[in-house]
């Protein structure tokens, strides 16, 4: 058991800091989601426009927009990913630390896709898939376009030079 | 049509122009699956000033899906590249699914009336996965998508091998009066939350349609009973006669005239009361085997076994491989075509931290307990105060879970043994993990310990709160396993 490889030990990336860019857009835009749902909802609803209710409500908005802001720091710092010889690592979460390593023989397709704040700053996602169910399909956030995409040719390479000839 | 020339699959190409029709059908179908309580509640309101508002929110969320599945056929396109299958599409949102030929299992050629009408078809590609990946190509000519079965299939000779003809020789059989059992012995108490969550959620609907009329009811004739002592006594006896009268239907439907029968390359399982159901379980898609009892069933030595398959076809989910088990011997049967169980072998075993239960404690049962408190503090004031007593429950009981867990290790094989009152037991063979996880709180990590949750294609199993160290271990043999088995996991 001692000799084996040592995934704990393995280096690790951190994606590209122009995701933390794309995120706190994200964040603005639901930031202005909620200050838009604030104020209609003060000027709306009577009860809301007497003098504690308001207040409290516009201090817990924005103590919520704080917070998502922190969460996001947080989250960018912990997000990694590597790739050994055999399997991939990535790595996220804020609350809970999560480690995934799933072996290239165990997967079945992948894609790279890209949303429009992503495609600003020539980042992608990579999606890889495996045959498992809910939860065990691994998605690099925050890559550069190519390097996604030559991730996605090695892991290819990778599986067609392993495939053992078929009995 | 027969001198069709062979279309170039490496040519991206579009859907067939007439799968436009299909395609704005499936919008208008989605887009009445989405806003139906919507179009019911206008329609049967009469009209006043406010449904005006209504009618537009429809017709935006009506165009905008008209409008978002035009571009998908528009920006849809398919094609081979290499060795791969290519779908690219989106236009906002742009996606590229490859599939690696090889890993191509089935190709589905399917047609619903509309597409017999237009002489289009739908390919599904199957691969060894789930549908997560959406390869569909909603609409192609037939004669194309027939071309481009055989040409997909071609490219890689890949065939399912099913159990093809069993050698009828059953192993397991449930009389009449084993069914009686399992319905007397079922989890009542689950039953009757099956009911409470069901009547809840017809409630909700007709109260969706029909406005108060019916909690205004409900309302009055509650208030005509009052809440004495024997009324709730027999309010809760026939609370558990109905819970036993559901359990026994619902084990007469699941497993009435149950037969397992064994076959080389796999078992048949038939039952049925209203109406007959087979599911085949080929040995080579088990991916691991739990089989578990309640308090009641654990004494009877009854336990319901299941095969996690992984589902290649298009399984429902509700179709589970369950088989119910009524003597020790039927299960090492079941288990010989996989893995016998780890704990007759020589094994390591393993415990989990006995932080275990107060950290559960922390996290689930305090906050609970509150809630529960504050919620019930309207009603019963001071009473109330025993709702905090569910904290300390949650501790006991995940004492006693933390005492009782064992892993068992072997080279080849894992095996978990938990439960409160009852008993579950999971064996799994490390090769058939598809991907594995560490989880980490900042607690944990500060005392060297760790959750992991193995992946297969048939679920997960997780092991929670093992030291660090033995975390770390598994993990890498696992890898090491999955990555050097030349079997099949499928």
């Amino acid at each position: 058991m001692a000799s084996l490889p040592k995934a704990e030990e393995a280096e690790l990336r951190p994606i590209e800091k122009d995701y933390l860019k794309v995120m706190r857009i994200e964040w603005l835009i639901i930031s202005g989601i909620l200050i838009i749902a604030l104020l209609v909802l003060i000027f709306m609803v009577p009860a809301f426009q007497l003098f504690p209710a308001y207040f409290l409500l516009a201090v817990l908005t924005l103590l919520v927009i704080i917070m998502y802001y922190l969460f996001q720091t947080l989250a960018f710092k912990k997000k990694a990913y590597g790739l050994r010889e055999r399997d991939v690592i990535y790595q996220n979460g804020v609350i809970i630390q999560q480690t995934s390593i799933c072996p290239f023989n165990r997967i079945q397709n992948s894609s790279v896709s890209s949303g429009p704040f992503e495609r600003k700053y020539g980042l992608a996602t990579l999606h890889l898939y495996t045959a498992g169910t809910t939860g065990a399909d691994i998605h690099i956030k925050g890559l550069k376009e190519e390097t996604a995409q030559s991730i996605k040719e090695y892991i290819a390479k990778k599986i067609a030079d392993e495939e053992p000839a078929k009995a | 049509m027969k001198n069709l020339q062979k279309p170039d699959w490496l040519q991206p190409q579009r859907q067939s122009a007439s799968g436009l029709l299909i395609i704005l059908y499936r919008a208008v179908i989605t887009f009445i699956k989405a806003i139906w309580p919507v179009l019911v509640i206008i329609l049967f309101r009469e009209s006043s000033g406010k449904s005006s508002g209504l009618q537009l929110m429809v017709a935006v969320i009506g165009i905008a899906v008209l409008v978002s599945s035009l571009i998908n056929f528009y920006y849809f396109r398919f094609f081979i590249q290499q060795n791969d299958m290519v779908i690219r599409k989106g236009l906002i949102n742009k996606k590229t699914i490859t599939i690696p030929l090889k890993n191509i299992q089935a190709v589905h050629i399917e047609q619903t009336w509309m597409h017999q009408l237009l002489k289009i078809a739908r390919v599904k590609i199957d691969t060894a996965g789930t549908d997560k990946a959406e390869a569909t190509i909603d609409a192609i000519a037939i004669e194309k998508a027939a071309m481009l079965r055989t040409f997909l299939m071609e490219s890689e000779k890949v065939e399912i091998d099913l159990v093809t003809k069993p050698a009828d020789e059953a192993l397991i059989t449930l009389s009449a009066v084993d069914v009686l059992k399992l319905g007397l012995t079922a989890n009542h108490i689950q039953t009757f939350f099956i009911i409470l969550a069901f009547s809840m959620s017809m409630y909700q609907n007709l109260e969706d349609i029909f406005g108060n009329i019916i909690s205004r009811f409900v309302e009055e004739s509650s208030s005509l009973i009052a809440f004495t002592t024997s009324a709730i006594l027999s309010l809760a006896v026939l609370v558990l006669i109905v819970s036993i009268v559901v359990s026994l239907l619902r084990m007469a439907l699941l497993y009435f005239d149950f037969q397992l029968s064994g076959a080389e390359k796999g078992f048949r399982i038939r039952s049925g009361l209203t109406s007959i159901r087979q599911n085949l379980v080929p040995f080579s898609k088990i991916q691991f085997i739990s089989w578990k009892a309640n308090w009641v069933r654990r004494r009877l030595n009854f336990y319901v076994l299941e095969f996690h398959q992984a589902n290649v076809e298009e399984n429902k989910r509700t179709q589970k491989a369950l088989v119910p088990v009524m003597n020790a011997e039927a299960i090492e049967k079941l288990l010989a075509p996989y893995h016998p169980e780890i704990i007759q072998q020589e094994h390591a075993e393993h415990q989990i931290h006995r932080a275990y239960a107060w950290r559960r404690m922390l996290i689930t049962g305090l906050p609970m307990g509150i809630l529960f408190t504050g919620i019930a503090w309207f009603f019963m004031q001071q009473y109330a105060i025993f709702f905090m007593l569910w904290i300390p429950f949650i501790y006991f009981s995940n004492r006693v879970y933390q005492k009782i867990y064992r892993l068992y290790t072997t080279e080849e094989a894992m095996q978990v043994y938990s439960g409160i009152w009852g008993r579950e037991l999971q064996l799994l063979q490390w090769y058939k993990i598809q991907k594995v996880s560490l989880h980490q709180s900042n607690w944990q990590k500060r005392n060297q310990v760790a959750t992991i949750i193995l992946y297969t294609a048939g679920g997960h199993i997780r092991v929670p709160y093992i030291s660090l160290e033995l975390a770390n271990s598994i993990i890498n043999y696992a890898l090491y396993k999955i990555e050097s088995t030349q079997k099949n996991w499928l």
